[in-house]
């Protein structure tokens, strides 16, 4: 039983190992991303993705991800998914969430809920799309939908985006903090198995801190 | 001979409580296990200087003081439904005063507010609807009371930098005044529940960011109502007051009476968040308090505190 059950996997191995052969590209490039603040500070919740190569537009294949919702934040902050992917938001707090974006990369509204999300929701369109919650007006996040399959979130300052194709590579990298409208824009050049190394400084806002209503007592008259 | 006579709004409390209760009882029992509830938690300190605990309209008589007042309070958060939620808070408080220590006061307070957004997004107006029954136990015992608070408010951020909020508020204060010393004649025969007070307040209040983890906040308010002030018995006072008993923790001689006046407040807090839970903040007060015959009570009052949320 077991015997055969190894035999029969034999092909699908075989398969899967000729499209990861034919899939990624030859020899594949590799960026490696180390990105700070203008404080020095390594940057979170930031994303780098490669626009074009050779001046191509290359498709993405869609994913299915998630943005979790725990201790009245969306985690992660930030989120980046390729076009077409669909993104599922659990909430793992012991209260009943909201979440909505009037974003025009994708409007939608998930009605109050708990624990398991409802359906997975579909982000067929490229951009920006700005998360809220109707109960908590303080949780805020982002997801970045990308057209191209070439991306990292960056944490604590580091990102790689692997299997890149050899070529002129134009890069952006976006934070919801930046201080400047549109996401960084570089061009960048790698070769054949190149692990390309890139150091960035972004300028950022300082981050809004969480306000809470005072609590007075009333005045005596 | 003056004589302690029940108050005559005993309806008007009857009232306030039935309504109070009219209020909460539906909303009890809309607290079925589906909807989504939240305990909350925080602490406050504040120390404060009033340059007029007197609250008298002449100079010479107007006495300063300062106080400190912590509170300790318990919330409870229910999302009733998509866009209505309630919120039900007791809390526990001390004013301790630096001078008057008579002053000093344990105040039990519980609150309701059944609040309603029009809809999605962080700009959306709220409509709440607010009900605060608190009891205050002084040093000096004639003070003691009982506050019945209701009060509508609509609140909207405008922009990401700034807030609304506009705030109708009736309150009545019910004095247990049973000790209440009263004035003989000549004096004109008048009740001693000085501290029976009844009073509309519309506020507007602004809150604008200055930094990411500051904020001003001002508020104006108009108040149509009673007022107690304490001060020696001048004519004037005896033909304008509805209540008047004598107020031996200002001095002998001193009464504490009760008068309609109108108020306007001017309110300026500068507040800085420290963490994601605290704040922190200094600001002033001034109160111009017009009664009756042009007299003038002026109040000003600072103060500093620190408000953390567990
Ligand atoms: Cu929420």
């Amino acid at each position: 039983m077991l015997h055969l059950h190894k035999v029969s996997l034999v092909p699908f191995m075989l398969c899967t190992l000729l499209w990861q052969l034919t899939s990624a590209p030859a020899s594949a490039a590799t960026l490696s991303l180390t990105l700070t603040d203008q404080n020095k500070t390594a940057v979170e919740d930031a994303v780098i993705y490669v626009t074009t190569v050779n001046g191509k537009h290359v498709a993405p294949m869609p994913q299915t991800a998630i943005v979790d919702q725990i201790g009245e934040m969306f985690v992660p902050h930030v989120r980046a998914v390729t076009l077409g992917s669909r993104v599922s938001f659990p909430n793992s707090d012991p209260i009943r969430h909201m979440v909505y974006s009037f974003s025009g990369a994708k409007n939608f509204e998930l009605p109050l809920y708990s624990g398991a999300p409802p359906a997975p929701v579909l982000f067929d369109k490229a951009g920006l799309v700005t998360l809220g919650c109707n109960i908590h007006d303080h949780m805020v996040g982002y997801i970045l939908v990308l057209d191209t399959p070439y991306y990292a979130e960056v944490h604590e300052g580091k990102a790689t985006i692997t299997n890149l194709p050899a070529g002129q590579l134009a890069v952006e990298i976006w934070h919801p903090l930046l201080t400047q409208e549109q996401a960084l824009q570089l061009t960048i050049t790698v070769s054949a198995d190149q692990n390309a190394t890139l150091s960035q400084q972004l300028e950022l806002r300082p981050e809004r801190k969480v306000r809470r209503a005072p609590h007075r007592g009333a005045t005596h008259y | 001979m003056l004589t302690d006579s029940r108050p005559s709004n005993l309806s008007t409390q009857t009232t306030t409580r039935s309504v109070l209760l009219m209020w909460l009882a539906p909303l009890l029992i809309c607290a079925s296990p589906f909807a989504s509830a939240q305990w909350l938690a925080g602490a406050s300190a504040e120390t404060l200087f009033n340059d007029n605990v007197t609250r008298s309209p002449y100079p010479d008589h107007a006495l300063s003081d300062k106080s400190l007042d912590v509170s300790l309070w318990r919330g409870y958060h229910l999302q009733l439904a998509e866009y209505t939620a309630l919120l039900m808070q007791g809390s526990l408080s001390h004013q301790q005063f630096d001078h008057f220590s008579a002053l000093s006061n344990t105040r039990l307070s519980g609150s309701a507010e059944l609040s309603h957004k029009f809809g999605l997004g962080a700009n959306t107006p709220v409509l709440a609807f607010t009900a605060v029954i608190e009891r205050s136990l002084f040093n000096d015992t004639h003070r003691d009371q009982s506050l019945y608070r209701t009060s509508v408010s609509l609140r909207q951020r405008i922009q990401e930098q700034w807030q609304l909020a506009i705030t109708a508020t009736h309150e009545h204060t019910n004095g247990d005044y049973g000790q209440n010393i009263p004035l003989v004649p000549p004096a004109p025969p008048l009740p001693t529940n000085v501290w029976d007070l009844g009073a509309w307040q519309l506020a507007v209040n602004a809150e604008w960011d200055i930094g990411p983890a500051s904020w001003l906040s001002a508020t104006v308010s108009w108040r149509n109502g009673d007022i107690v002030a304490s001060t020696p018995p001048y004519p004037k006072i005896l033909d304008a007051s509805s209540a008047i008993a004598f107020d031996p923790v200002f001095g002998a001689g001193v009464v504490a009476y009760r008068m309609a006046a109108t108020t306007r407040s001017i309110t300026l807090d500068w507040n800085h968040a420290v963490g994601d839970s605290s704040t922190l903040y200094v600001g002033g007060e001034r109160q111009w308090t017009r009664g009756e015959y042009g007299l003038e009570y002026p109040v000003h009052i600072i103060r500093a505190g620190f408000l953390h949320n567990f």
